[in-house]
Formats: C-alpha cells, structure tokens, sequence
C-alpha cells in the first residue's frame, strides 16, 4: 500500500479541504485540529457526495441551574455534513454522531514537510 | 457600549450547484443501468413562487388577480402562507432545495421549472415524473379561503398550458379547491382530460372531512374518468396538537402521516370505499410507517364497532391494501420492519417517489437497493405500478427515447 502524494497542506488550507482521486477511490482530507483526516467521497446513508457537504460546528447543551437547556456552537468538535441528507459526521473520527454505526471509509494520511500522502 | 458581538460562521464550505449536487445520483443510475428500467417519480415539487407572476396572469376573476398581484409588487406572495423557509434544509446542511432554488436564474418562470425538472429527471433516469406544487400545499387551510379556487384553476391553466404542453414526460395531478367542492368539479371538468394531468390531489392537511356529501359528485366524476385521487400530506404548522411541537424533526415525523391518518380513516369508515370500488387512491409522501400502524389500530376498532361502519363488506386494512402509496419518504433504518410494512401493504400498491428538491428525498436507488426484494418487485415500485395506475403509454427503450426527444 504505497502512500500518494494528494497536494499541499497550503493548497488544502487555502480550499478548506483537499479532494483527490487514489487508485480509482474519490477522496478528500481535511485537517481537524492539528491532524489532518482523509474519507471516502461517498455516504455510507445513501451514498451522496459527503465530503463535498458543509463543514458545521457541534451544536452542544449546557443544562443550567434552572433547568433550562442551553445550545452553543463547540468551540472544537466539527462535523461534515452530507449534502444529500444531512448526516453528520464527527470530522476527527468519520463516525455519525446520531449513529455509530454509520462510519466513513477512512484512509491513512500523512504529512511530509508541506506535502500530504495519502495510502489507499 | 455596542451589545453587537463577532461570531465565527458556525457553518463553513461549499454551496453546491443543483447540477452538483444531482451528479451522483446519475453516477447510481449509470451503475445500476436505470436506461433499462421504466421509472416513474409521482411526487417531485416545483416552486411555483418563482413562477407566481406566470401563474396570477392565469387567474381569471380581476380583483382577486389585482389583489394578489399588488400584494406581492410582482413577486411571490400568498396571504395567511404558513410554510416559512430555513429550517428544512437544517440551517444549510442540507443542499438539494437551495441548489434548486437557486438553479439557472438566468431563466423565469415555467421554463426555468422545466429545465431544473429536466436535470432531476435525467438524473434519476425517470421516464416520468409527476411535477407539484410547494407553498400551495398549505393552501387548504389558508384564512383567505375564497382564494383558494381561483390560485387552484389558475395554478392548473399555466400548468397545462406553460409545463405539461412543453415536455411529456411531465404528468400532474391537479390541486383540488376542496374548500369549495363546485370548483372542485368545474377544474376536473376542463382541465381533467389535459394531456398530462393524472388525476386530482387534495392537499391532506386540512379540515374538510372527506366524507361529505357535497364531494360525492366530484369522486364520481373522477372515478368515472379514471382520474386517481392523491392525498399529499404537509407540515401542518397551523394545526393546534402540531403547535406543541418545537423542532422541525418532531413537526415533520407527525404531521405528514398524521393527516394520511385522518383521510384513510374517514374514507374507510364512511365506507367510501364500497361507495366508489374504481376510484383509485394514491398517498404522497408520508412515507408508509404509518399504514401498518392504522391496518391494525381499525381492524381492532371495527370488530368491536362495525355497527358504525355498516356500509363495509371487509376488515378496513383490506381495503387499505386496495390503496397506493407513494414511498418517499421511506423509512429504512431498520431493515426488518421496512421489510415487514412493505409485506403487509403489497409491493403492488407502492410507487416510488423522489420528493426532489426537498430535504428528505429518496432517489432510485434506494428502493433498487433493496436487499429483500427481487428485480421484478423494484421495477414494479420504481416504474411499472406507476405505469398501470397513470396510464402511462411510453416505456424504457425507444419509447422513452422519443419522450425524451420530444421533450426537447
């Protein structure tokens, strides 16, 4: 399994995400946090084009002292959001957060010097 | 001292095109090879407020054109509207209806609804594909109910004369006014033999009980034309029990069945059923969780009531079994009881449906995928019962090429 070069971290912090075609699989990395991550370009839902979705903060609940729910924006945790659908994927992990049995394909990824490697 | 505060967007990334976003699904037609299977799409949504100057030149009474006309200074108003944008889409999230509704502004009016029809259809490799309306689904229970009638007979005019005149392959079933069931009759009288129109379709959330006398002439006159009667389900943002809900989800998962509920039990009841035997009815987009749920709840009543359903001659879930539904939206998450509901219905009585644009859309595959049913039961959900309930003549193969060609 020999790592590709997919592009530049420049090229895929200038896009927001970096997508790439790996021994015939559609693929995009993406960094989360201080990693970076690469899925497969396919729903595991449907099979709609769920790296080309919307990068969307975790919508968290604070209960207060009152009872009373409070929503905020997360400050880390992103998801990726199919554009089909709307399943949302933690971007660190690729796994649902309504359902972890819902999983994106993912694939080793690597960053040398400013180059990334992606292994299929 | 400003109580105005910065905020990181909290969504970020692409907007997609609709071509963009419909890619994929014709990458699953290809792969599928959906060229060789008939599909029909009962239930796909325009947005008739992107067309509404076309529509009001066909409202034929003056002042209520006038009216609605300077209401909205040439753009898309309707008084007492309850469906309001933003939270289908999930704040975004999701992109079909904003692809749509944004799509080929360079064009106006029918000819841009045909064109973002067309790149659907082509997609989803559909032979047919029956077009509806979208804000217009809430109209039976608008305020301003003398309106209704006239948005109906003029929503049908432009219909007939602006889309289906324009490509074959796009069918209707007509709104039925069914707050004024003489309107009702006077639309299926001049529009119901129009090339392409179907059928009638009553918008299900409502407060029109079907079971009056006064739309006993309009079944009979649709029976008699084998015109099918859909029932189309909405939001039902207006309905008090609905009103307790807070989420979009919550008010979504309740009240497109819950008023499928409420047509299916009054039709059966009133024993409708074995008033009008032919009379076919079609349930759009309520998804069919719902149907085994009331198959059981009125067999169970009827036993112990039939007294108050004297004029039925079978349990109520057989006649619910003479019933057609259309999939969409259709709940898969648990195998077994998706394969279980579809037993108890028949895959004879189901057509799929897309929904396109909307949020919770099915496409093709979906059903094609299926792992519990064999070829022939898919073709016939996909295509082939549709076929036999519209009368659709045009088939896969060369038929559908010379729909294809004729629809330009």
């Amino acid at each position: 399994m020999a790592a590709t070069r997919i592009g530049t971290v420049a090229e895929l912090d200038d896009r927001g995400r970096l997508a790439a075609t790996v021994d015939g699989v559609r693929l995009t990395a993406f960094r989360a946090g201080d990693a970076f991550v690469a899925y497969e370009n396919l729903c595991p839902h449907l099979g709609g084009p769920v790296c080309d979705g919307k990068l969307a903060r975790r919508i968290e609940v604070e209960i207060a002292a009152n009872g009373e729910a409070i929503e905020h924006f997360s400050q880390t945790r992103v998801d990726l959001v199919c554009p089909w659908h709307g399943f949302e994927f933690d971007l660190a992990s690729g796994v649902a957060i309504a359902d972890p049995r819902y999983a994106l394909r993912s694939f080793p990824i690597e960053c040398r010097g400013d180059e990334l490697y992606v292994s299929v | 001292m400003s109580g105005a505060r910065a905020r990181p967007e909290p969504i970020v990334g692409p907007d997609l095109t609709h071509e963009e976003v419909l890619e994929r699904t014709a990458e699953q037609a290809a792969e599928r090879n959906f060229e060789d299977v008939f599909i029909v799409d009962v239930d796909f949504h325009h947005l008739e407020s992107q067309a509404w100057d076309e529509v009001l030149q066909h409202v034929e009474n003056d002042v209520v054109a006038h009216f609605l006309a300077s209401g909205g200074r040439g753009n898309w108003w309707l008084p007492g509207a309850t469906i309001v944008g933003g939270s289908q889409e999930v704040q975004g999230r999701i992109q079909p209806f904003y692809s749509f509704m944004d799509g080929n502004p360079e064009l106006h009016g029918a000819r841009r609804d045909i064109v973002r029809v067309r790149q659907a259809m082509d997609a989803m490799s559909c032979d047919y594909i029956a077009v509806f309306p979208t804000q217009l689904l809430d109209m039976g229970w608008n305020p301003y109910d003398y309106l209704e009638p006239h948005i109906a007979r003029a929503w049908a005019s432009w219909m007939c004369e602006r889309v289906l005149a324009e490509d074959p392959r796009i069918i209707t079933l007509l709104y039925l006014p069914l707050g004024d069931p003489d309107a009702c009759i006077a639309l299926i009288e001049d529009f119901g033999e129009h090339p392409g129109v179907v059928g009638g379709m009553v918008t299900s959330v409502r407060h029109n009980p079907n079971f009056k006398r006064e739309y006993m002439r309009l079944y009979a006159m649709m029976e008699e034309r084998g015109l099918v009667l859909g029932f189309h389900g909405s939001l039902a943002l207006g309905e008090r029990g609905i009103q307790q809900l807070n989420r979009f989800m919550s008010v979504h998962s309740i009240s497109f069945p819950l008023f499928q509920l409420i047509q299916v039990s009054n039709w059966i009841t009133n024993g409708l059923p074995e008033r009008f035997p032919k009379l076919k009815l079609l349930f759009i987009e309520g998804g069919l969780a719902w149907v085994p749920f009331l198959m059981a709840r009125l067999d169970h009543e009827y036993l112990m009531r039939p007294s108050e359903a004297p004029l039925l001659k079978r349990l109520p879930s057989e006649y619910m079994r003479d019933f057609y539904y259309s999939t969409q939206p259709l709940e898969a998450t648990d195998p077994e009881m998706l394969r279980m509901t579809i037993e108890k219905i028949g895959t004879s009585q189901l057509l799929w449906a897309s929904d396109w644009p909307h949020w919770d859309w099915d496409p093709p595959s979906k059903i094609w995928d299926l792992p519990f049913l064999d070829e022939a039961a898919k073709r016939a959900i996909l295509g082939e019962n549709a076929r036999a309930l519209l009368g659709l003549g045009a088939g896969s193969g060369p038929d559908r090429d010379r729909a294809r060609k004729a629809g330009g």
